[in-house]
């Protein structure tokens, strides 16, 4: 079964870079995008425009931005943990800031990383390989 | 209730008791006297009386012994009826016989035989015999016994000094009440007017002086101690006028103080609550550029990459350099951003000073700069044991940017040297970071330390101009300096202290 990758992110341009980024990494998973919190949330448990989704599927790795409409990032951390069906899914933050308020309320919410996403398009690049590299390759996750 | 203690009786009574008991006692010791004196008095009389009767009666009976004529003895004795207390005679013959007798009353008691010479008292009578003489020889005996009526005259004696007694209690009462005039009333003005003090703290009266023995004297003093105390509570009453007052103009005071206080607190909360609102506006503000500023950028360099990445085929030479300037230009956009947000970062973040080894902080800084650019061989001097008392994190960042340009300064240099010490001035602790660098030209050291200035071309080396403003600022932060001195091509040298705890 193929390893599904859930980006939350709400700007087109990021989406495109991500999925050219992976695309040059090689990372041929399944890349479901939601656009803000509320619509990720119901991928996740399977409401609203998801209703009826197989939930037995749940992605290997959440890549996460902060700053997202409706519901914020911070949030659906908070409710993924919460839930019994997804409280052990690898959630990594992946945002454009590197507050350190940030940071420290994503480990306490239960953040598995955090990366920043760089301007520099070359280190975007090596920053999606590693991420798909460690996340769906060398990171065993609970079954 | 009990019996009243003597002391507690009214000096009125107290003198009524004295001038009675002693006039008890005075008449009692002298009716006493009298009564014994008078005794002694009244037998003898008696006596001296008993023994003229009994010679009276032996000269006028002498006649009827010697001639034997009892009848008329008996007349002679029977004339002792005028004396009623003689209660009964006996005259006797020479040789003790009964010659003649009288009684007062019927039944005679006299003895039957003469007795010798003498006299006795039993009881309340006297018994006499006395020796008719008649030629040198005894011719008879005259016996005589009197009543004395002790009784009678004792019960006269005892009514007497009883009316005597009564006489002086009646004129020693009058007496008293007389004194009590003179002494007690005196006396009781004094408690009157102590009384009306004490019931209704009036000090303005006084007690007349009637006389000038030891109650005046008392009056005197009495009244002297209410004019003192008078005097007293006029001067407490103005004191206590003078303190209300006081009190009264403090009060004004404080109430004008506690509003003033109080304005001013509401003026420093205003204040305050403007200021936290402008430090959220500000984080909010640099949320929102960390996050929305940057994503656009990624975009630019993103696509741009892509651009020649895939499609430099259709690009010429000029059309891919112009690409490259705009990812170049993307960066350091970003660049600046981040220092940017640094720099507004040091200006909110909370300090907390605690003790510091600077040394150890700037060989850390060093080991660092090495790893970021391992090809680099610079000799590095890090003076050893320099303390301050700073907040770590701030003191981090000042080091990493003095060091860390002292690095990037001496990089066309083939002897690179980076010293970090310390030197005295004037009392102050000045810690300094000296390179062999650059350098650059005094006349610009004033725009040194301003937000995006630079001294050199981006060309030359890189940077954005914010490092030493951030450090200025976290100078400032602890009340210290910082200046700078160098010579282009020559070196420059950073000093800064570091206020209370900048020590040695």
């Amino acid at each position: 079964m193929s390893k599904v990758i859930l980006l939350v992110e709400d700007n087109p341009d990021d989406e495109e870079l991500t999925r050219v980024a992976f695309v040059e990494s090689h990372i041929a998973n399944e890349l479901v995008v939601t656009r803000d919190g509320a619509e990720a949330l119901d991928y996740l448990f399977g409401t609203g425009a998801f209703e009826g989704r197989d939930l037995r599927v749940m992605p290997s790795v959440v890549l996460l931005d902060l700053k997202l409409p409706k519901v914020d990032g911070l949030e659906v951390l908070e409710r993924l943990r919460a839930d019994e069906r997804t409280r052990r899914i690898p959630v990594v933050i992946l945002t454009s800031s590197k507050e350190q308020e940030d940071v420290a309320r994503s480990y306490d919410r239960g953040a598995n990383s955090y990366v920043r996403k760089p301007v520099d398009f070359t280190q975007f690049l090596e920053a999606a390989k590693n991420l798909g590299l460690y996340w769906l390759v060398m990171n065993e996750r609970a079954e | 209730m009990g019996m009243r203690r003597l002391a507690d009786f009214s000096i009125r009574a107290k003198l009524r008791g004295i001038v009675a008991l002693t006039t008890i006692l005075a008449l009692l010791v002298s009716g006493l006297a009298m009564v014994v004196h008078d005794s002694l008095a009244f037998r003898k009389q008696k006596l001296d009386d008993l023994i003229t009767q009994a010679q009276i009666l032996g000269s006028i009976s002498g006649a009827a012994l010697t001639f034997d004529d009892p009848k008329a003895a008996q007349e002679y004795l029977a004339t002792l009826k005028a004396r009623p207390d003689i209660e009964e005679a006996a005259l006797y013959d020479a040789r003790g016989r009964v010659f003649a007798s009288y009684a007062r009353s019927s039944t005679l008691d006299a003895p039957s035989l003469a007795e010798a010479q003498g006299y006795r008292f039993e009881g309340d009578r006297l018994t006499l015999f006395q020796r008719m003489q008649e030629g040198g020889e005894t011719s008879g005996t005259i016996y005589l016994r009197a009543s004395l009526g002790k009784s009678a005259r004792l019960r006269r004696y005892l009514a007497i000094v009883l009316l005597a007694g009564l006489g002086a209690l009646g004129i020693a009462l009058l007496l008293s009440a007389w004194l009590q005039r003179v002494i007690t009333e005196p006396l009781l003005d004094v408690t009157e007017v102590a009384r009306g003090v004490l019931e209704r703290q009036d000090y303005s009266q006084r007690v007349v002086k009637r006389s000038e023995d030891e109650v005046g004297v008392l009056v005197e003093a009495f009244n002297g101690m209410l004019a003192a105390i008078q005097h007293r509570e006029a001067a407490l009453q103005e004191a206590n006028e003078a303190l209300h007052a006081e009190i009264v103009e403090h009060r004004g005071a404080r109430e004008e103080v506690d509003a003033l206080n109080q304005d001013l607190e509401r003026r420093v909360m205003e204040r305050t609550a403007e200021l936290e609102t402008a430090n959220k506006e500000l984080e909010s503000f640099s949320y929102s550029v960390s996050h929305d500023l940057r994503a656009p950028l990624r975009a630019i360099d993103g696509f741009a990459s892509l651009l020649v990445k895939h499609q430099s085929d259709r690009l010429d030479a000029q059309g891919q350099g112009y690409l490259e300037r705009v990812r170049a230009a993307t960066q350091r956009m970003g660049q600046l951003i981040d220092d940017l947000l640094r720099l507004s970062r040091t200006t909110r973040s909370e300090m907390s000073r605690r003790d510091l080894d600077l040394s150890e902080l700037a060989r850390a800084v060093v080991v660092e700069l090495q790893v970021g650019s391992p090809e680099r061989r610079v000799s590095v001097s890090v003076a050893p044991g320099l303390k301050a008392n700073a907040d770590f994190t701030l003191m981090r960042t000042v080091l990493e940017n003095l060091l860390g340009n002292a690095w990037k300064f001496t990089a066309k240099k083939d002897e690179a040297r980076i010293e970090f010490g310390r030197l005295e001035q004037a009392g102050d602790t000045v810690f300094f970071v000296r390179d062999n660098g650059a350098g650059f030209d005094m006349r610009y050291a004033d725009k040194l330390f301003g937000a995006f200035q630079r001294l050199h071309a981006v060309t030359e080396y890189s940077g954005t101009g914010v490092g030493l403003a951030n450090v200025q600022r976290i100078i400032h932060r602890h009340g210290g300096r910082i200046w700078a001195e160098a010579e282009p091509g020559r070196g420059a040298a950073f000093y800064f202290t570091l206020s209370h705890g900048g020590r040695a």
